[in-house]
């Protein structure tokens, strides 16, 4: 009787971790089928999903190709640009534009007595009045640059060559004057 | 039982190939995988969105520049489409007669065309290497008026306030003024002689497509309007408008 029962034992301990091994092996095989499929799947996903990416941006492109066209050669936007670059052109073109008669005012305003112009230049690009001027006396021509020096309107006040003009008995005198930015 | 045993580890070097090999460069291989798509698609939408916004801002600025037809005249009248330098003689003719000028010339000198362009193109600009300008700045064509003409010093000072102060660009380029006695006979004309040289300008309207990234399409307002009333306030001496007159004669070398 002991003996069958040790016999009852032995095949119980021997058949139950078989059966358990075995289910665990098939679950593990299943979940890396899963896995596995879920792979390949996602794979599919993406190669599929690219494809219709690229056909949206295909889209997107065309219909930009279209936009920008439509910008670019519309008589309405050649019209807006042509207005906003005379609006550039004339705020450069007023800041060049000078009113002479306000360096002949200041030139009026420091001319002495016993000294007159015998002729005035004026040059835009070296920004610069000279001025070929007539005196009575050197004495004049000495005042006479004192009085452009003091003149804040002329930064730089430049003497140039003085000459006795002996047929109109005046000595003539060349100034440069300097003007503001 | 032998494929039972092998499947499992099959599968896994399988799963890890395919993740390799496949799903990862599909996601992503720096060209065309799936992200780089999706911000490529991103980058398009945008672009697009930026389009759209600026078709838009035309229509506004459109709306706007119809109701500023005033302004849009002023500005035409102070930087011309043409170079309508027969405006310009005749505007500085009446101006010298009005302040009793004796005008001796008018030269309109005509803009100098390039013999060559020697400007590069974009593609050219930047296979040299050089700073491509993001956008290229309007520049007007500048040509040059010489006047000479005959009078005392308060006439050709007053000439030359009302010619600053006429509706047109202009920059005195050089001015002389000197003695002026005539050595023809009879003739009775003394005083100061000037002589000067002005810059005038214009700018054609350009027919080439627009540049896309201009700053005016950003937004659905022109800015800088104020320029109008500037030149309106220190420019208020009109042109005077030229008009063709009647012609016809049978012989047009007859005096």
């Amino acid at each position: 009787m002991v003996r069958k029962n040790k016999n009852m034992a032995n095949i119980n301990l021997v058949t139950e971790p078989e059966k358990q091994k075995s289910k665990i092996a098939e679950g593990g095989l299943a979940i890396i089928t899963l896995v596995f499929v879920l792979i390949m799947l996602l794979y599919a996903g993406l190669v599929f999903y690219n494809k219709t990416l690229t056909g949206k941006i295909s889209n997107v492109k065309a219909q930009y190709e279209s936009k920008y066209q439509e910008m670019v050669s519309g008589e309405s936007t050649k019209t807006v640009l042509d207005f906003n670059n005379r609006i550039t052109i004339s705020k450069e073109s007023l800041k060049q534009e000078k009113n002479m008669v306000e360096d002949l005012a200041q030139i009026e305003k420091s001319i002495i007595s016993g000294v007159f112009l015998d002729s005035y230049e004026y040059d835009q690009k070296g920004n610069a009045i000279t001025l070929n001027c007539m005196g009575d006396n050197y004495n004049k021509v000495a005042k006479q640059i004192v009085n452009f020096k003091s003149n804040e309107y002329f930064p730089n006040v430049t003497s140039g060559e003085t000459t006795l003009d002996k047929e109109k008995g005046k000595i003539s005198f060349k100034i440069i004057l300097s003007l503001n930015k | 039982m032998k494929l039972k045993i092998l499947l499992p580890p099959l599968l896994i070097v399988g799963i890890i190939i395919v993740a390799i090999w496949m799903v990862y460069p599909a996601y992503t291989n720096g060209a065309d995988g799936f992200k780089e798509k999706r911000a490529e698609l991103k980058a398009e939408e945008e672009k697009l969105t930026n389009v759209e916004n600026k078709i838009e801002n035309v229509k506004k600025l459109s709306a706007q520049l119809s109701s500023i037809t005033d302004k849009k005249e002023e500005i035409v009248s102070y930087i011309p489409e043409t170079i309508k330098e027969e405006q310009i003689i005749d505007n500085v003719n009446f101006i010298a007669g009005e302040e009793g000028l004796s005008v001796k010339n008018i030269s309109v000198v005509q803009p100098k065309a390039k013999a060559v362009d020697t400007e590069m193109t974009d593609e050219e600009l930047e296979a040299s290497g050089l700073e491509v300008p993001a956008i290229k700045k309007p520049e007007a064509t500048l040509f040059d008026v010489e006047v000479s003409m005959v009078g005392n010093y308060d006439k050709i000072k007053n000439f030359l306030d009302k010619v600053h102060r006429f509706h047109r660009f202009k920059r005195f380029d050089t001015i002389e003024i000197k003695k002026y006695a005539s050595e023809k006979e009879g003739d009775t004309v003394s005083g100061l002689q000037l002589d000067a040289v002005l810059s005038f300008n214009f700018y054609k309207k350009s027919n080439k497509p627009a540049d896309m990234e201009d700053p005016v399409f950003a937004n659905g307002n022109f800015s800088g309007l104020q320029i109008v009333d500037d030149i309106k306030n220190k420019k208020n001496i009109s042109m005077l408008k030229m008009e063709a007159e009647q012609a016809g004669r049978v012989d047009p070398f007859s005096p």
